[in-house]
């Protein structure tokens, strides 16, 4: 019998990261730093091979090179993940729908208090897990993407 | 001790070693005034005779391995827990009479908690309500994760996968639920 593959999630995570490549894209604008667009190949469990864009930043003098490399769809307590890689280091963003992942607590089967794995999640969007206080989440912007940019690479913007 | 700090110092350790191998990419990529002072700073280290791009990737290689590590560490130290803390519940019975029949009761329940499912116990909180269907379903592809790194059975390899950081976000949660939840007095 053949198997039945919901390409759905796939789909919808190859139109963010590209909507996300192309925000990347206009924050480095005014920095200086070059862009360029390659495709991937991702393997995820459910759907298989697909293909993806994954971008590049570098300066003129080619001394810094990051990669924004799409993860995958399927990632636990997510909607997708896409690492910026530098020489120091990665930093990953995720894709968190409004609210970010619940926990609802009942109390004689009322809710008592719905709170959010995350806190900060206003919006549906692409956000940066804190790791230092790991619940609170960031909504990726411009500011914090150049900084995230700077801790992968040390790359210093003025 | 709250039991969430349970898994505080895997993560602090894990937070370290990210933050030396920052500081190690850092030394390998700097420009040294003599090739003695570059010598002083590697001597007697795993880099020395290294090229600068294979002790780099050798500590890129080191990161992967220790994230997987990671999750081991934080998953079992999460399964302890749990097990610990359904025990010492069930040591409620152990006192009842006749003595002979509830303490071999505890010992068959103490081995079953000890050896059974943790799905089976995290469905216990989901349908008590301490935890919801979408944490439930987190701690059980955590699991099916955890496995993964554990077995590397491409037969099981997991659909989802995870990364340090949400395993511990998924499992200090679960851990605050789950211990104001049994801890009632």
């Amino acid at each position: 019998m053949e198997t039945i593959v919901d390409y759905e999630k796939r789909d919808l995570f190859v139109e963010r990261v590209n909507k996300l490549i192309s925000m990347m894209q206009e924050w480095v604008q005014d920095t200086g730093l070059i862009t360029g667009i390659s495709n991937i190949e991702i393997e995820e469990t459910v759907p298989g091979k697909y293909p993806v864009n994954k971008l590049e930043i570098t300066d003129r003098a080619k001394i810094i090179s990051v990669q924004v490399i799409p993860v995958g769809a399927y990632v636990i307590a997510a909607e997708g993940r896409v690492d910026i890689k530098g020489y120091l280091g990665k930093e990953s963003v995720v894709f968190l729908k409004y609210g970010g992942p619940v926990i609802v607590s009942k109390v004689n089967r009322e809710v008592n208090k719905v709170s959010s794995l995350y806190d900060g999640i206003t919006t549906e969007g692409w956000y940066w897990i804190e790791d230092k206080r790991m619940r609170r989440a960031y909504l990726l912007d411009k500011k914090i993407f150049l900084e995230l940019v700077t801790r992968v690479s040390d790359y210093e913007f003025r | 001790m709250s039991s969430v700090d349970l898994l505080l110092p895997i993560w602090e350790s894990y937070r370290l070693f990210k933050d030396s191998s920052v500081v190690t990419k850092r030394a390998l990529k700097r420009e040294w005034e003599s090739p003695e002072e570059q010598k002083y700073f590697f001597d007697g280290t795993e880099f020395r005779s290294d090229t600068m791009s294979e002790a780099a990737e050798s500590v890129d290689r080191s990161i992967q391995s220790i994230e997987d590590l990671m999750i081991l560490s934080l998953y079992a130290t999460f399964e302890r827990y749990i097990i610990e803390c359904l025990q010492e519940k069930g040591e409620a019975i152990k006192g009842k009479s006749p003595e002979w029949l509830y303490v071999k009761l505890y010992l068959r329940f103490e081995n079953s908690i000890e050896r059974g499912s943790l799905d089976e116990v995290f469905s216990w909180f989901k349908n008590a309500k301490v935890i919801d269907d979408e944490l439930c379903e987190s701690l059980k592809k955590t699991k099916t994760y955890r496995d993964w790194i554990a077995h590397r059975n491409p037969k099981r390899k997991p659909q989802e996968i995870s990364d340090p950081a949400t395993v511990y976000t998924i499992l200090s949660t679960a851990i605050e639920k789950i211990d104001s939840a049994v801890n009632i007095h």
